[in-house]
């Protein structure tokens, strides 16, 4: 019978492609779904059964151990695998052509070990009649391989050798041993050395990185006769032989499609035996593959060559290889690239931006170091340090400026500073808020650079601004005000210079020019007239400058001197007004006096009358009931010990004496402080409690909050100015910020103080507000004045425990033991009483030019200008060193004023610097001069040691006696 | 009264100029260092080279003996200042902080800490006693190189480029800082440490009270605008010395500011000066490589 019968149609029934289903031959069906299906699992695809899933039992694993059991292939195989494909245990079994010595299985393997064994004890060279033998071409005749019997005398299949092997067989010049050697470690694989009878069996390693069963060569045979190294050669010799070995199936990102995994499968022998068989084997398998349709014997007989009997370069013969006939070799093997010539550079061409204005400089010039001399550096290190601080001055400056208004207005005429690029550097924007205004501003002061005071040339309106023209000229003045307003801070400082007359013109220039260029920090001026003073020799006072400096511990113990604790320059300043101590006066009143017995009374006044709106006679008499503050208080709050009476500065002081010992500082701040903070909380409690009954509640929730944020605003601007006070002290940087934040605190803790007290304050006057409009008589209102003058003088006085107390807590004057405590606390105040001696006088001035001014200005500086008294005045209650204050005005005083407080603030410090500038530089001037004359002689005048003195004289005298001598 | 005005020695040894010279403690031998990488120890009194210190990598600069001449320390070009042994030549410590190159050196007379003034524009002040190799404090006041210190018995006095004279005063923790308005380059005290001379590069000396800053006298006549050249009080505080970049030595009278004295000798500038009293001795380095000893 011939070719395969066709299946019986009659029994078949034709049904539709759709209605077929895939069943295997035990007529399961195998695929299920829509498309392709998968493999129908379980019962239904499910993994139960029938019956439903049941899972294992548990069996617990410590009984019963897991057994280790060799798997066989079979193992991995279902039934299909073993019945389908005809695979059976048994079935297993090295081909009989591959079973070279005919045994069974078992027998073979272990004969097999055997015979290695043996192989191993023989030694692994030849004979050296072998040798010989070989020696004169004479094929050995143990070869057990039959099928290549006479082939392989000739063709070798496998790679080629290694080149110098070759060479060596080639030549026989070497000698034999050493052709051996070589030739046993690295051509176990060749067949000419393919001796079962000697060879040892041999494991070979996997070398190569591919993957198992992947054959580089597959499709490309041609490269592996290219590949010259022997070594890769061998790699890739293995690489092939296992390719064909498959049965590991196709790896999933395979796209070859056309390899039938499938195709051997009944030569699993291969694999599983492979390595037994491989010697053997190997040159069957590369006999067996197909190349390009062609076997490789048919591939050598086309060629006409054995592939590697003769040597052959595979790149020059190119054209000998299979399909590769029409090929001819390129003469010109090497690559190029597109190549685009550089363009042309001009020979006059220099490669060197250089901009306008600046010089070509020479290539080696621009090599050298930049002579840079100490001055150029110190210029530059000052610009540095410039840029550091400006943002920090910015601030102050424009608030140093606003109070330099009245100042700068002195010199209205005197135009010739006004550089207007530096109202603009200093991010003086004052109409910020207005665009097109600070526009207008902005062109305004650049004409005015232009004009100067000719305003009638200035244009600084264009058509678009439709403005009416009364509007205009007030917007003009307004810009003239504030041009003079945001004057430069130097500049006013440097007006104040010369109005004392002290410097030359040539100098006044100097400064101008260094205006202009920007140099207008407070330090700088500084500086300026430090670099005056050594101009002129008048080394001293006005060149020295001292810090306080903290130096390390360790420092302190090597050098053997105990560590400063106070420093001197604290020091100095509390010998110089140590008699000037007037907090002690404040505290000791506060100890004494009735203050504490007459707060409640004025409150437990309040509390008998709870209706404050209804009742007015009882109201009035409320105020009539409360004690005017005893004279002697005021005395002492605002008299300066000069003018106080002998008796009276006496007790206090007595007085004084008996308290601080005792009471320490801490002690007189938790008085202070339970004090105010006891009596006055429970009056504000009260107050506000009786308030609330009434319909003034709303407001006074309004009040309360709006002094709250304002005063714990204002404080905390005021104390942090206070902070930043340099004249005061110099501290380290690392403490100062803990110090700060200690003083925050301590602000926060004695505002609320201060706000209760200010609310209490507040509702006196919602209640003066109500008496007023209930007609109260003038009596009630002075009575009623009377009390918030005195509860004012308490805030203040609560202000300066307030200075105190951070000046305390400064890290140079710190204290440690509580024996010094009350020392310190006098040295506080000392030190505000020196300062704020300065500042009155220079206040004073201050306040005389304001003065003067107010007669020829009109009336909305007059107002601002009394604002500014008013609030220096406020300052000198907060120091209680003022010495007329004009009561009246006192009652002026707004909220604002603590707003303003910080401005005068630095008013206050540059005008007492400047002044104490001048009054130095005065003062040394004729000093100098005195210098000069005594200078010849040596005179004791200049605090030279006396010692040294003599000493000089002597010398001198010594001197002069020698040359008349000589 | 009288100055050095004869040359004894000329120590001939160093392959680069010379950029200091120091008697050790007791004025029997002096040290020298310079550009040449090298320090090396003479006495001055016979002209003979002892012994060659090598191991910095840059040129030295300055240097300083302890109390007890057992050790002493260099700095320079390597930012670091090297402790070593005299007897055996090697170096024990290198203290290391400075960003730049260390300029002077002081140590003050117990020996148990010394200063390493720096271009980086600070002070740092070592500790020769504990172990650690870091810095006990750091002093960084200035605006420019810091060119010489001087360590009395509770000051540092530090001159610097900036044109200021800066006094630490350890016992009653303040810094002093006068004005000078031209740059320092050194520093020198008479012996009862009132006056301090100070070299300027507007070709002056000054010398001002130490506790008062004033101006107490100037002397003039040398040239000094570029380099730092040292200067000294000489003989008992009568005469001040100062090298001079027109290659001589000035002397003047402490009181008349008067040149008493040039001293001709070297070829190049003299950069470099130490003055022995007990001896009377005077040594001066220069840029051409040799030191000369007068007396």
């Amino acid at each position: 019978m011939i070719g395969t019968p066709f299946e019986e149609e009659s029994n078949k029934k034709y049904t539709s492609i759709w209605n077929q289903t895939a069943k295997d031959e035990k007529g399961r069906r195998r695929f299920h779904g829509a498309f392709t299906g998968g493999f129908s699992a379980g019962y239904f695809n499910t993994v139960g059964s029938i019956e439903g899933f049941t899972p294992t039992e548990f069996v617990s694993s410590r009984s019963s151990r897991a057994k280790y059991t060799n798997a066989r292939p079979e193992d991995f195989m279902d039934g299909e695998d073993l019945n389908d494909q005809g695979m059976t245990s048994q079935s297993l079994q090295t081909k009989s052509e591959y079973n070279l010595i005919q045994t069974s299985e078992s027998n073979q393997t272990n004969q097999n070990q055997n015979r290695q064994i043996l192989n191993s004890l023989t030694p692994a060279e030849s004979s050296i009649g072998f040798k010989l033998l070989k020696r004169i071409r004479l094929k050995h005749e143990f070869s057990t391989d039959k099928e290549n019997s006479d082939q392989s005398k000739k063709i070798i299949y496998g790679p080629a050798k290694p080149s110098n092997i070759k060479q060596e067989t080639d030549n026989q010049t070497k000698d034999i041993y050493s052709e051996e050697n070589t030739a046993v470690d690295s051509l176990s694989l060749f067949p000419e050395t393919n001796q079962n009878s000697t060879q040892p069996f041999k494991f070979q390693p996997k070398n190569d990185f591919f993957g198992i069963g992947f054959d580089p060569f597959n499709k490309a045979p041609e490269f592996l006769r290219t590949s010259k190294n022997s070594k890769t050669s061998h790699k890739m010799f293995m690489g092939a032989t296992r390719s064909n070995t498959r049965g590991f199936g196709l790896g999933a990102l395979e796209d070859d499609d056309d390899d039938d995994i499938y195709e051997d499968t009944n030569e699993y022998t291969n694999v599983i035996n492979f390595d037994t068989d491989f010697q053997t084997k190997s040159s069957n398998v590369v006999e067996e593959r197909n190349v390009n349709g062609m076997s490789v014997q048919e591939i050598q007989k086309n060629s006409g060559i054995g592939l590697f009997s003769k040597q052959i370069n595979p790149l020059t013969d190119i054209k000998s290889l299979p399909g590769m006939e029409e090929f001819v070799r390129a003469n010109d093997t090497s690559i190029h690239d597109k190549y685009y010539p550089p363009p042309d550079i001009p020979k006059h061409f220099i490669p060197q931006h250089h901009f306008e204005g600046e010089e070509i400089l020479d290539h080696f010039q621009k090599e050298k170091p930049i002579d840079l001399t100490a001055k150029k550096r110190a210029k530059i290190f000052q610009n540095q340090n410039q840029n550091q601080n400006q943002n920090q001055n910015q601030n102050q400056n424009q608030n140093q400026n606003q109070n330099f208004t009245n100042n700068s207005n002195i010199h209205n005429d005197n135009n010739q500073y006004d550089d207007p690029d530096q109202y603009l550097t200093y991010n003086n924007k004052p109409f910020i808020s207005n665009l097109d205004k600070q526009n207008r501003y902005e062109k305004f002061l650049s004409q005015k650079k232009l004009y100067g005071n000719n305003f009638e040339m200035y244009n600084i309106y264009s058509e678009s601004d439709d403005m009416k023209e009364l509007e205009k000229r007030k917007e003009f003045e307004e810009f003239v005000q504030t041009s003079k307003m945001f004057r430069p801070m130097s500049e006013a400082i440097a007006l104040k210079f010369v109005s004392k007359g002290v410097f030359l013109t040539s100098e006044l220039e100097q400064q101008k020019q260094k205006q202009q260029k920007g140099e207008q920090k407070g330090e700088q001026d500084q500086s300026l007239s430090k670099t005056n003073a050594a101009k002129y020799k008048m080394f001293g006072r006005l060149t020295r400058s001292v810090e306080a400096w903290s130096p390390s511990r360790l420092l302190c113990k090597r050098f053997n001197i105990p560590e400063p604790v106070v420093s001197s320059f604290a020091n100095n300043i509390h010998q110089k007004s140590l008699k000037n101590n007037n907090y002690n006066k404040i505290m000791s009143y506060m100890q004494n006096s009735n203050l504490e017995k007459k707060v409640p009374n004025l409150v437990q006044n309040q509390k008998i009358d709870p209706h404050l709106n209804s009742d007015n006679d009882s109201v009035s008499l409320q105020f009539e009931n409360v004690q005017k503050p005893s004279i002697n208080l005021f005395r002492d709050i605002f008299n300066s010990g000069k003018n106080e009476d002998t008796n009276n500065n006496e007790e206090i002081e007595e007085k004084t004496i008996v308290i601080f010992p005792e009471k320490s500082k801490d002690n007189l701040q938790n008085n202070l402080q339970n004090n105010l903070q006891n009596n006055l909380q429970n009056n504000l409690q009260n107050n506000l409690q009786n308030n609330l009954q009434n319909n003034l509640q709303n407001n006074l929730q309004n009040n309360l909050q709006n002094n709250l944020q304002n005063n714990l605003r204002n404080n905390l601007q005021n104390n942090l100015n206070q902070n930043q006070n340099p004249y005061l002290f110099v501290r380290s940087k690392k403490r100062s910020t803990q110090n700060q934040n200690q003083n925050l605190n301590q602000n926060l803790y004695l505002n609320q103080n201060l706000n209760q007290n200010q609310n209490l304050n507040q509702n006196q006057n919602q209640n003066q507000n109500q008496n007023q409009n209930q007609n109260l008589n003038q009596n009630q209102n002075q009575n009623q004045n009377s009390l918030e003058q005195f509860m004012n003088k308490l805030t203040d006085s609560i202000n300066i425990h307030n200075q105190n107390h951070i000046q305390n807590k400064n890290p140079y004057l710190f204290v440690r033991s509580k024996k010094r405590s009350t020392q310190n606390l006098n040295q506080n105040l000392n030190q505000n009483l020196y300062l704020n001696q300065n500042q009155i006088q220079n206040l004073n001035q201050n306040q005389n030019q304001n003065l003067y001014l107010n007669q020829n200005q009109n009336q909305n500086q007059n107002q601002y200008k009394n604002q500014n008294q008013i609030q220096i005045q406020n300052q000198y209650l907060n120091q209680n060193r003022f010495k007329n204050v004009n009561q009246n005005k006192f009652k002026n005083v707004n909220q604002n004023i603590n707003e303003k407080n910080f401005y005068n603030d630095q008013n206050k410090f540059k005008n007492d610097q400047n002044k104490n500038l001048i009054e130095d530089r005065y003062h040394n001037h004729h000093h100098n001069h005195h210098h000069k004359k005594n200078q010849e002689n040596y005179n004791s005048k200049h605090k030279y040691s006396r010692k040294h003195h003599i000493e000089l004289k002597s010398k001198s005298k010594k001197q002069e006696e020698k040359r008349r001598h000589n | 009264m009288s100055f050095p005005s004869k040359l004894v020695h000329t120590l001939v040894g160093h392959e680069g100029s010379v950029l200091c010279v120091k008697f050790n403690y007791n004025g029997k031998y002096c040290l020298s260092c310079g550009q040449d990488r090298s320090v090396r120890l003479w006495n001055p009194h016979t002209g003979k080279l002892i012994k060659t210190y090598l191991g910095h990598g840059y040129e030295i600069v300055d240097l300083v003996v302890t109390n007890d001449n057992k050790n002493f320390i260099t700095c320079g070009g390597d930012k670091d200042a090297y402790f070593w042994d005299v007897t055996h030549g090697k170096v024990l410590r290198k203290y290391r902080g400075h960003d730049h190159k260390i300029n002077t050196l002081a140590i003050n007379k117990e020996s148990n800490v010394f200063f390493s003034g720096s271009i980086d524009r600070t002070v740092k002040i070592w500790d020769l006693r504990s172990r650690s190799t870091a810095s006990i404090q750091t002093l960084d006041d200035f605006k420019d190189s810091v060119t010489s210190i001087y360590v009395s018995s509770s000051e540092i006095i530090c001159g610097s480029v900036d044109g200021y004279l800066r006094t630490y005063d350890i016992r009653n923790g303040k810094l002093v800082s006068d004005f000078v308005d031209e740059s320092i380059t050194s520093i020198s005290l008479s012996n009862d440490e009132n006056c301090v001379l100070v070299s300027c590069l507007d070709n002056k000396l000054r010398m001002f009270n130490k506790d008062t800053g004033e101006l107490l006298n100037e002397y003039s006549g040398h040239s000094n605008q570029n380099y730092k050249l040292s200067s000294c009080f000489a003989n008992n505080d009568s005469f001040v010395v100062s090298g001079s970049e027109d290659n001589l030595i000035y002397i003047w009278d402490l009181v008349d500011a008067k040149v008493v004295n040039k001293l001709e000798g070297h070829k190049g500038f003299v950069c470099g000066l130490d003055y022995n009293s007990d001896k009377s001795c005077l040594l001066s380095s220069s840029i051409d490589g040799t030191i000369c000893v007068w007396k």
